[in-house]
């Protein structure tokens, strides 16, 4: 089973969305961790044949994204999905099945079993439009697991979920990982921390970083340092290095940043975790945000 | 099959789960019986005072008209009818309201039509002025009359000889029978037809667009008949809609109009209300052409819809769009004498529920292939209907 992204780009008129992007993905978990705009689902798009690239190919097993086969074997939740609200739960998920071209019969089995799986049961003929965000996003957990997909592509899938939900769509997704390729974007690091095995790295519509988990925090091992100091040396360091975390302690201020070597005598190397690789490569686009939001 | 029946199936749900659609449907099927009616209601007044009902009066007139029925338009009936309207004395008035015409001439009411129209007098006092003996020859001076027009076209000579040939086919002589019915059902098939039309457009317009607009395109397009039954189903879904919605309405219209009005009339020719018309058709025959031609019309108005839903993504885009193109060819009069547009103005689907398509007396060679109009506008429906579906589904399939 394997999963092959050739050199794939998306050119819009004046940006390059995705930037000759190649990857090679078997079974596991794969965690697509990049900023707003940097390309994710863009790239997810193409890998589920709805968005056409402007080079480059996807093939699964030898079957190009253009192919039914291959959308046979796709399961997607988009980012951003709408639904038919005058449908009920139980009809929007008959309907997909018979998109995905599943036959009455299983389609029936297969909405029932899902529905129970998301914690949908009591609500499946209860219009979507009487929903909440959560169930909504369940309901897009269901429908993509429909046709027992080989690869699942799943963009932003834990947004709209209360931290318990959250938790128990991670178990899902790690179990499906173990016989199919799961290709998961969000910016909720420790999802991805969580449940991937595979982290790719996503900017400016490239990858540039991929690997488990411990490779690729391996850049910032060592170079993690918290320290708690007065306003002026808190002033100093801000403006000077890439910032994890800032935290207000009565006369004194706590910083969680990144540097090559202590950047102060209060400051103590820590165990690097992938929010601070995170923020380390984004810290540009953070920086801007706070920016944006009158934070500095 | 089952897999594309079940997806028709959910695109016919998509439809009817929507609460619009129901208003629609409704308020159309209610606009639809009101104006088939509508001619019915409210009272005929003479000096300020109800004369009667129009109810009664249709009942009225029915009830000569019947006692006419079955006897052949010939220089009697015709005589007959001068005679009763000479009765009416001179008024300054409205000659409907004097009683020697109720008493007398509303009987011949429709006699006195086709007289009017075949030896072409403008009020009934020249009646008299009818020579008797043209009375004996009026189906010779009804076929000068037409071929007269046809002479007067802007149409080159093998098309006047068609429509000259087919005018001469149609049999004489006529035998009289109460047509109201089918009168008021062909007359009232074109507000239907505009009626279904609009209901066509507004539920067939999110058919594609409308995946766009709910989000739901990237679930749809990444599912394995997203781009190929998917989209047959959708196609195939607005096409019987359309079929079924005008089948509908026209029964709607047939069965509002016709228990009222009566039933009779079906074998009559067309010339009896329509005296100049050139085919050999009974009134039967028209309203079954007429209403194969509406929904070639409408199949062509919803086959646009689809095309354009499937490359605006927008429904409510598509709605102004197709209401444009519904609604603007009402004002474009184009002249008799420019012949090609005035045929090809006549190709727009609105342009399409107009019965002068079927009555008039044009023919249209199409390099050597002679047609009447409304054999040109039915097989032109089908074919661009048809040949715009692979666009719907091309623009729809190309999505990006």
């Amino acid at each position: 089973m394997e999963l092959v992204i050739d050199r794939l780009s998306k050119h819009y008129k004046n940006k390059i969305a995705v930037d000759r992007v190649s990857l090679t993905l078997k079974e596991g978990v794969y965690g697509l961790l990049g900023a707003n705009g940097s390309g994710k689902t863009t790239l997810m798009r193409m890998i589920c044949g709805v968005l056409k690239p402007t080079s480059g190919e996807v093939k699964f097993n030898g079957i190009d994204v253009s192919e039914e086969k291959f959308r046979d074997l796709l399961g997607y939740l988009p980012q951003d999905f709408g639904y038919y609200p005058e449908f009920t739960a139980y009809d929007f998920l008959l309907y997909l099945s018979s998109l995905k071209g599943l036959t009455r019969q299983r389609a029936k089995d297969r909405t029932s079993e899902l529905l129970k799986l998301v914690g949908l049961s009591d609500v499946a003929k209860k219009k979507i439009k009487s929903f909440s965000g959560g169930m909504k996003q369940r309901l897009g957990i269901a429908q993509a697991l429909l046709n027992n997909p080989k690869i699942l592509v799943l963009d932003e899938p834990t947004a709209g979920l209360d931290p318990n939900e959250r938790v128990r769509f991670r178990n899902l997704i790690s179990r499906l990982g173990k016989d199919r390729i799961v290709l998961l974007s969000t910016h909720i690091v420790s999802d991805v921390e969580y449940i991937a095995s595979t982290i790719l790295l996503m900017k400016n519509g490239q990858i540039i970083h991929k690997g488990p988990l411990e490779e690729i925090i391996r850049p910032i091992e060592g170079k993690v340092f918290e320290c708690l100091v007065d306003c002026n040396t808190a002033e100093y360091l801000i403006a000077n290095y890439p910032i994890i975390n800032v935290r207000e302690e009565k006369d004194k201020t706590f910083l969680r940043l990144v540097a090559e070597k202590a950047p102060c005598k209060e400051a103590k190397a820590v165990t690097a975790v992938l929010e601070d690789l995170y923020l380390y490569y984004f810290n540009k686009e953070a920086n801007k945000s706070e920016q944006l939001y009158g934070i500095n | 099959m089952s897999s594309y029946m079940e997806l028709i199936k959910f695109e016919y749900k998509k439809i009817f789960k929507k609460r619009s659609t129901v208003i629609i449907l409704i308020i159309g099927i209610i606009l639809t019986v009101i104006s088939s009616v509508g001619t019915l209601l409210g009272n005929y007044y003479i000096e300020g005072e109800v004369f009667e009902g129009n109810y009664e009066g249709m009942k009225k007139d029915r009830a000569y008209k019947r006692r006419l029925s079955g006897r052949e338009i010939n220089a009697d009936l015709l005589s007959e009818a001068i005679e009763a309207y000479s009765r009416i004395p001179f008024t300054e008035g409205i000659y409907h309201n004097t009683e020697e015409y109720q008493k007398y001439a509303r009987p011949y009411n429709e006699i006195y039509g086709i007289i009017r129209k075949v030896y072409d007098i403008d009020n009934i006092r020249q009646l008299g002025s009818i020579p008797r003996e043209k009375l004996y020859d009026f189906y010779a001076v009804r076929q000068r009359v037409v071929e007269k027009i046809i002479e007067n076209t802007a149409m080159n000579d093998r098309e006047k000889e068609n429509s000259i040939i087919l005018s001469r086919k149609v049999k004489t002589p006529f035998i009289y029978s109460y047509i109201d019915g089918y009168q008021r059902f062909i007359t009232q098939m074109n507000t239907t037809a505009i009626i279904i039309c609009f209901i066509c457009i507004i539920c067939i317009s999110p058919l594609f667009a409308g995946e766009y607009a709910e989000g739901m395109d990237g679930l749809v397009f990444s599912a394995k008949y997203g781009k190929s039954k998917m989209i047959y189903a959708k196609i195939i879904t607005g096409i019987t809609f359309t079929i079924l919605i005008s089948l509908l309405f026209t029964f709607v219209t047939y069965l509002t109009v016709m228990p009222i009005f009566g039933w009779d009339g079906s074998g009559t020719p067309i010339q009896q209300y329509l005296p100049f018309t050139i085919d050999p058709f009974t009134f039967g025959q028209v309203a079954m052409l007429y209403s194969i031609m509406i929904l070639g019309g409408n199949i062509l108005s919803s086959a646009i819809t689809m095309a354009l839903s499937a490359k605006l993504k927008s429904p409510f885009l598509v709605l102004v769009i197709m209401t444009a193109i519904t609604i603007v060819p009402g004002f474009i009069n184009v002249s008799e004498n420019v012949l090609w547009l005035y045929h090809l103005i006549k190709l727009i689907p609105v342009k399409m529920f107009n019965l002068g398509n079927i009555i008039d007396v044009y023919s249209i060679d199409i390099f050597g292939l002679i047609l009447r109009p409304y054999e040109l506008i039915i097989i032109f429906a089908f074919i661009a209907g048809i040949a715009l579906l692979p666009l719907a589904y091309r623009c729809f399939k190309n999505h990006k």
